[in-house]
């Protein structure tokens, strides 16, 4: 015998959320769903000369199919480094698109959920360049979503006149449901330069990411174990 | 607040084809001051066995800001089309743990599809305007009928053996049931009452309370 009973359930609305810090998710809007995300990070002490940054950016997302979500992202930067003076910009701005190759309903998405990220950007400072990034993202969630492991594959790369430079950015997250729409784990972040024009570094450390209602926000504090002392970073997003 | 609606079904091995009868009889409908009850939709399904689903495809239109109809009976394992025909905006989705979703919003003459592939009660909210609420129950058998406007009703098809009959319409407390015992080639027979109340708030797909004045009419 079965009991079956209607009873006050959680929201159901999905998000371009991510429970991770430096992660990419691979959650989307749905069908003409919005969202407005800010995020703010930090690289403190990076090799070479302690360059310090603070990256404040936000970006309007859309959804325009239940699987394909775009977004306008915004950056502004504050740097510093032991050589020069301080500066703070408008680093740059550009146009996102993230494709989720699997359904996000509840019965029928897998428990394997890939979804490819591509970003192109007009640099503020290198006029003549173009910053393109691409992301490979795969999570993988229990039945509950109790566990969710998500790794994170990603290319940086600044095409121009006169230069080139391209990296990598590999990452991998694991996030526990603690209490309700609380979630805690942990994540490693890199980017791997491919040239001499800028040195790599390497940060692992705990997240942790809060959902309550159209709110969400999620944060990592990044503990450098290679060229880099410190790397926080901390989104937060909002459905309309 | 919201009606809790509980449904007992028993679930028994797939039955075969097999002679059948019929359940029919009468639903009675009355508002909460005793007064008949206009136009409510009454749904009656018969539990206790289980039956494969044929794959029916159900439409409920959002039409004049209404879900139409309000309250669908199906089997598990069928699915409901959701038809825009307003001028303006809807963003269909149920909180239901029966069967969670959200379509996203959509505009008219554009149609999207949830198949019900387990038992229970499903509610259907529009995220844009609060004043739209439907109902779909998911019964593990084919023995679900609409009654009419009359509220008589048949309910074809069902093996012999000693079943439950629940009567539902929507804003009711709870469905009414009865016990029938169900004969090859004859009726059973069965008379039921139903009172409704008011219809109890709702939650948008935040989880939030939709905010007053502002059933945005996004035209597209």
């Amino acid at each position: 015998m079965i009991a079956l009973a209607c009873v006050c359930a959680p929201a159901i609305a999905h998000a371009g959320r991510t429970p991770y810090g430096w992660l990419f998710g691979t959650e989307v809007l749905p069908e003409r769903g919005a969202e407005v995300i800010t995020w703010i990070d930090e690289q403190n002490d990076r090799s070479p000369n302690d360059i310090r940054w603070t990256r404040w950016g936000w970006s309007g997302l859309v959804g325009v199919t239940d699987q394909l979500m775009l977004g306008l992202p915004i950056e502004l930067l504050w740097r510093d480094n032991a050589s020069t003076e301080p500066s703070f910009t408008w680093q740059r701005y550009g146009l996102e698109a993230r494709y989720r190759f699997v359904s996000q309903d509840p019965v029928d998405a897998p428990p394997f959920a890939p979804l490819a990220r591509v970003a192109v950007y007009r640099d503020i400072l290198a006029r003549d360049q173009v910053n393109v990034e691409a992301d490979l993202v795969a999570s993988t969630t229990t039945e509950s979503g109790s566990v969710m492991v998500l790794a994170d594959v990603g290319f940086s790369g600044h095409f121009g006149k006169d230069a080139t430079h391209t990296e990598v950015r590999p990452g991998l997250g694991v996030s526990f449901r603690a209490v309700g729409d609380l979630r805690v784990g942990a994540e490693v972040y890199s980017e791997l330069s491919l040239d001499s024009k800028k040195e790599s570094w390497v940060v692992v450390g705990p997240n942790a990411a809060w959902t309550q209602g159209r709110f969400w926000l999620s944060a990592s504090f990044g503990i450098g174990v290679y060229q880099i002392e410190t790397a926080p970073r901390v989104q937060w997003g909002i459905m309309f | 607040m919201r009606a809790a609606v509980v449904i007992l079904l028993v679930l028994a091995g797939v039955v075969d084809a097999q002679p059948v009868g019929r359940v029919v009889g009468t639903v009675a409908v009355t508002e909460a001051d005793g007064k008949p009850a206009r136009g409510a939709e009454v749904i009656v399904y018969v539990v206790g066995f289980k039956e494969r689903s044929a794959g029916s495809v159900t439409t409920i239109v959002q039409k004049d800001r209404r879900f139409m109809p309000e309250l669908v009976a199906m089997t598990a394992g069928d699915s409901v089309a959701f038809p825009n025909g307003d001028k303006f905006l809807h963003n269909v989705f149920s909180p239901s743990n029966t069967r969670k979703f959200d379509l996203g919003s959509f505009k008219k003459g554009e149609s999207k599809t949830k198949e019900f592939p387990s038992p229970g009660v499903v509610d259907v909210y529009c995220n844009i305007h609060p004043e739209m609420a439907a109902t779909i129950v998911v019964v593990p058998n084919r023995a679900h009928a609409r009654a009419k406007a009359d509220g008589s009703f048949v309910v074809t098809d069902v093996p012999p053996g000693t079943w439950t009959v629940f009567a539902y319409t929507r804003r009711a407390s709870k469905p009414v049931s009865a016990k029938v015992t169900v004969t090859a080639g004859v009726d059973a027979s069965v008379s039921l009452a139903l009172q409704r109340g008011a219809e109890p708030e709702h939650l948008n797909k935040y989880g939030e309370k939709y905010r007053p004045g502002t059933p945005s009419t996004y035209r597209w």
